[in-house]
């Protein structure tokens, strides 16, 4: 535990350091938002219409903007190796990693998301069940997203290919999470989809750290 | 003891050891030699067990070092070529951290003494990306110092190119460190192209594999 502790304390102290990375996704979802009132037809119903698409799709992508170099500074200094000799078994501290990103990178994008939504005119009650939905959904996409990174190691400019890797596997999420806030919309009961949402998390958090340690030892010889 | 027993190694498609037996014994500086590319770090990566070999096992005191991972990740030091050193961290931070995962909290005074003794204390906090390639090494020398120290376990270190970017005093720390480490008893298996000056030094050196 303690061992676990101490992995999780120097992942957040990195981030600190590296404010850019965390501060990205929340820049990107913000530019994303914003342009599309231009993009599209400016009419208030059309907007508020597409507002919980849009905050999906920044969310996701934004995620990747960080996400897809998640284990590059660990593999690249060579910590990595270092983490598989510790006598801690390596997918618990490979699991602090994942936790400490998604507090710092998926909360405060998920606490964004509906902000902006709101932004292109989602009524509140709906801005809320798109918080819910996203944070049900965010271990899954963490996770995946994690699993994307990992595979992608050592690969020269994988910052491109991990999302194409990763975000095919998401579509269920997505069609699901985006679903719900339409669903809200028109009063029909949503809560299969967040039952769904959280078992997809479920079973993300339970296996994902495993997979992810295992796609990570592949990357151990340089 | 370690024993290594005809390990055949593979790396991107392709043999490059085979049948490679050594064993270590309780103060013994082996030094692996050969030109590049004939697998030095591949043949440490396999015995830390990084690396999967394609036939032959590695034994630890005549146990197969995945029988008891925990025990075995407990007597190895492994510094890779490439140095585990967060350019935003602290040497400071990396030696803390360092130790963290082998479950050891070392003290303030203790890091310091470590940092002093390999002359980095001038540079304790400041981040590791802003120091040269051979200060940066040299906080992997104050790693080796705390092991000394605090870390009887680690039996057995396993040295990537020690001696690269350091100057002629740190090279004479490292040959002095790893006098200390044979006198407490340690095992060391190491690579290099310098010249590593210690009695009773043995060799071995690789050949291409046919």
């Amino acid at each position: 535990m303690s061992a676990w502790l101490a992995s999780f304390e120097r992942e957040c102290r990195i981030a600190w350091r590296q404010k850019m990375d965390v501060l990205n996704p929340l820049i990107f979802m913000a530019i994303v938002i914003s342009l599309a009132p231009l993009a599209l037809e400016p009419s208030p119903r059309l907007l508020s219409e597409v507002a919980a698409g849009f905050a999906w799709l920044a969310l996701l992508l934004g995620a990747q903007l960080t996400g897809s170099a998640l284990f590059a500074d660990d593999w690249r200094t060579g910590w990595l190796k270092q983490i598989f000799l510790s006598p801690s078994p390596a997918a618990v501290l490979v699991s602090a990693r994942l936790a400490a990103w998604w507090l710092i990178g998926f909360v405060p994008l998920v606490l964004l998301s509906p902000v902006a939504a709101m932004m292109l005119g989602l009524p509140s009650a709906s801005a809320f069940a798109l918080l819910f939905a996203l944070l049900l959904a965010s271990p899954a996409l963490l996770i995946f997203t994690a699993l994307g990174a990992a595979l992608t190691l050592g690969i020269g400019r994988a910052a491109a290919l991990a999302p194409l890797l990763v975000l095919p596997l998401l579509v269920p999420l997505l069609i699901f999470g985006a679903g719900i806030v339409r669903l809200h919309a028109d009063g029909l009961p949503v809560s299969g989809q967040y039952w769904l949402l959280a078992a997809f998390s479920m079973l993300s958090v339970t296996l994902g750290p495993l997979a992810v340690t295992a796609a990570l030892r592949l990357q151990l010889v340089d | 003891m370690l024993q290594v027993d005809q390990l055949s190694l593979g790396r991107g498609g392709r043999l490059i050891q085979q049948d490679l037996s050594f064993s270590l014994q309780s103060g013994d500086v082996l030094q692996l030699l050969g030109p590049n590319g004939v697998g030095k770090s591949t043949v440490l990566h396999a015995v830390a067990g990084l690396l999967e070999p394609e036939a032959g096992e590695v034994q630890w005191q005549s146990q197969p070092i995945f029988s008891n991972a925990d025990e075995w990740h407990r007597s190895l030091f492994f510094l890779p070529h490439k140095l585990p050193a967060h350019p935003v961290l602290t040497p400071v931070e990396v030696l803390r951290d360092s130790l963290a995962l082998k479950g050891l909290k070392p003290s303030a005074t203790q890091i310091d003494e470590a940092l002093l003794a390999v002359d980095l204390l001038d540079h304790a906090d400041q981040a590791a990306g802003s120091l040269s390639a051979g200060q940066q090494r040299r906080i992997w020398l104050a790693r080796l110092v705390l092991s000394l120290r605090m870390l009887q376990s680690e039996q057995l270190w396993l040295l990537d190119e020690p001696l690269t970017s350091l100057d002629k005093q740190a090279q004479a720390l490292v040959f002095d460190l790893l006098q200390q480490h044979t006198a407490r008893g340690g095992m060391t298996l190491l690579t290099s192209h310098q010249t590593v000056e210690l009695p009773h030094l043995k060799t071995l050196t690789l050949e291409v594999a046919a």
